[in-house]
């Protein structure tokens, strides 16, 4: 065997295409012969260092960049007669994230108000070992010591125990769900709290469907009784809730803005009505997180938790349609003012500003 | 990898998996464009070129292929035909390589290279054994996949990886050598 030969075993061999006789044929040739040794050596290195070359990324989405030009060429393609629909397929995918945060809002929503109701409703049957929780404990003593029969207290309790959730965030849930067993012991009401509360961001078929029913009765009838995974317990209590005939759910001004057909869900913030469970948008990536405080929309970098951005407060208007685009670091939204006018605004993790948003119907009407 | 049936979706003409599928494999393309380029800017523009280009062409591809393949030779052709617009091709054999290393090169004899002295060496390369290289070391190809990226003879592929590796072994070689001379 020459040594131009044992150069191609060389070359294959960096390519794992040697079988057993060839890989020992090579090596026996290279035992003798140093000149091949050494160019082993090297195209070894050389190999390793090819394969160890820096995967690249470019610094901005690519896709992002020409989603212009793609709008362009589907316009070219379905003009004339399809122009009015062009926009539709542009947002699709964002509209259907959108839904999806919708039903994640409803169900958080319900969750909410059906454990304020409970709270209010059945102050007798909090948890005995509520001081695992703090802000539940709170909750549950002030509901308490008002009286639930009265509407308007019993709705700031509502709007109390809603906050206390929004504010104490995640690791309630750890705690709910931690001392559930022990709840459950004889208390079948509070039992189904936690086994609803562990689970906030899944779907809820039962309260999915944007239609015009109301949440508050979704909540009763059909969302929690159909809610799977739950077992026997929430179903009893809530047709406990529903037939106890207790404080008025109507007659609660905190409670009223969950009424709202779940198609059109916002976060009306001023009227004092606090989302119950996460009102956080965590984006895809997990470098942020939004959240809604104080009618203002606020991004946190989750790596150091500072605040990147506020946006400026608008009395009388609410914050909705948050959802963030993959990995691109956009948060959509919609500000919907007192009257009813709605804008669609992004915000840009590259720039961190506040704008309108780019496929908006606004900005389309450009030719 | 891409899913098949996101791949359908696409062809079935659901604007949102095209996009979705553009997305997945924009980090691919763009790698692939960077080595073959050496810059950020060309790979940047022949990536989007490359981008816009399977969106439109996304229905001539068909399955018997591999669809990172066909990816592969869209960008490649992208990239080669910039290239041939842009510079002047240099054939490795007449060109006397001179590297210009720096002053304190130690005397290292198997030293790893730098991925820029890499890039460098890479950016000498006749085309076809550039493009080779990057599809056997950014994309991890066999030799049958980039074959059929380049829609070359599987030998051809061989000889054009093999004799990459030797230029570029040469070249780096060199590069280490004048840095001991320097």
């Amino acid at each position: 065997m020459n040594c131009e030969e044992v150069m191609e075993l060389m070359q294959r061999s960096l390519d794992g295409d040697l079988d057993k006789a060839e890989t020992s044929r090579m090596k026996e040739h290279i035992q003798t012969c140093p000149d091949c040794a050494a160019m082993f050596e090297r195209l070894t290195l050389l190999s390793d260092n090819l394969a160890q070359l820096p995967r690249v990324v470019p610094s901005f989405s690519i896709v992002d960049s020409i989603l212009p030009q793609l709008e362009m060429i589907e316009l070219a393609a379905n003009a004339p007669q399809e122009a009015i629909r062009l926009e539709q397929p542009a947002q699709r995918t964002s509209r259907s994230a959108r839904k999806s945060v919708y039903r994640r809002l409803a169900g958080a929503i319900a969750a909410g108000v059906a454990a304020g109701l409970l709270i209010v409703s059945w102050p007798s049957l909090r948890p005995p070992q509520s001081d695992q929780n703090n802000s539940f404990n709170a909750a549950s003593v002030s509901s308490s010591g008002s009286n639930a029969a009265s509407s308007s207290p019993s709705a700031s309790v509502t709007d109390q125990t809603a906050r206390q959730f929004s504010v104490s965030g995640e690791d309630q849930y750890g705690d709910l769900e931690g001392a559930s067993p022990k709840m459950e012991a004889g208390q079948p009401a509070a039992s189904s709290e936690p086994s609803f509360f562990s689970e906030p961001n899944e779907p809820e078929p039962g309260i999915s469907e944007p239609d015009s029913t109301p949440l508050q009765e979704s909540a009763d009838t059909r969302g929690f009784a159909e809610e799977p995974n739950e077992g026997n317990a929430p179903m009893t209590s809530f047709g406990a809730v529903d037939s106890g005939g207790t404080p008025a759910p109507e007659d609660e001004p905190g409670v009223e803005p969950s009424e709202e057909p779940a198609a059109t869900l916002q976060v009306p913030m001023s009227s004092g009505f606090a989302i119950a469970p996460p009102v956080v948008w965590a984006s895809p990536d997990g470098k942020y997180e939004a959240v809604i405080e104080e009618n203002r929309l606020k991004v946190y970098q989750l790596a150091d938790g500072s605040l990147l951005f506020e946006s400026e407060e608008h009395p009388d208007s609410t914050i909705g349609d948050i959802v963030w685009d993959d990995d691109t670091g956009v948060l959509h939204y919609t500000r919907t003012d007192a009257s009813g006018e709605a804008v669609r605004l992004e915000w840009t993790a590259a720039s961190s500003q506040e704008q309108p948003e780019a496929d908006s119907p606004e900005s389309e009407d450009r030719p | 990898m891409v899913k098949p049936d996101l791949i359908q979706a696409a062809q079935a003409g659901d604007r949102d998996a095209l996009v979705e599928l553009l997305r997945e494999i924009e980090q691919q393309v763009y790698r692939t464009a960077y080595y073959l380029l050496n810059n950020e800017q060309d790979a940047l523009d022949a990536s989007q070129e490359a981008l816009i280009r399977i969106y439109t062409k996304i229905n001539t591809y068909e399955e018997k292929a591999l669809f990172k393949t066909w990816v592969q030779r869209i960008v490649t052709n992208i990239c080669i035909d910039k290239f041939r617009r842009n510079r002047p091709s240099v054939s490795i054999e007449e060109h006397e390589f001179v590297f210009h290393a720096g002053d304190n090169v130690e005397a290292e004899v198997l030293a790893a290279y730098d991925a820029e002295e890499i890039r460098d060496a890479i950016d000498k390369l006749p085309e076809h054994h550039r493009t080779v290289v990057v599809l056997r070391y950014l994309q991890d190809f066999s030799y049958n996949e980039i074959a059929d990226s380049l829609n070359l003879p599987l030998n051809t592929v061989k000889s054009y990886l093999f004799r990459a590796r030797q230029q570029l072994q040469s070249l780096l070689h060199d590069f280490q050598k004048g840095g001991v001379r320097g």
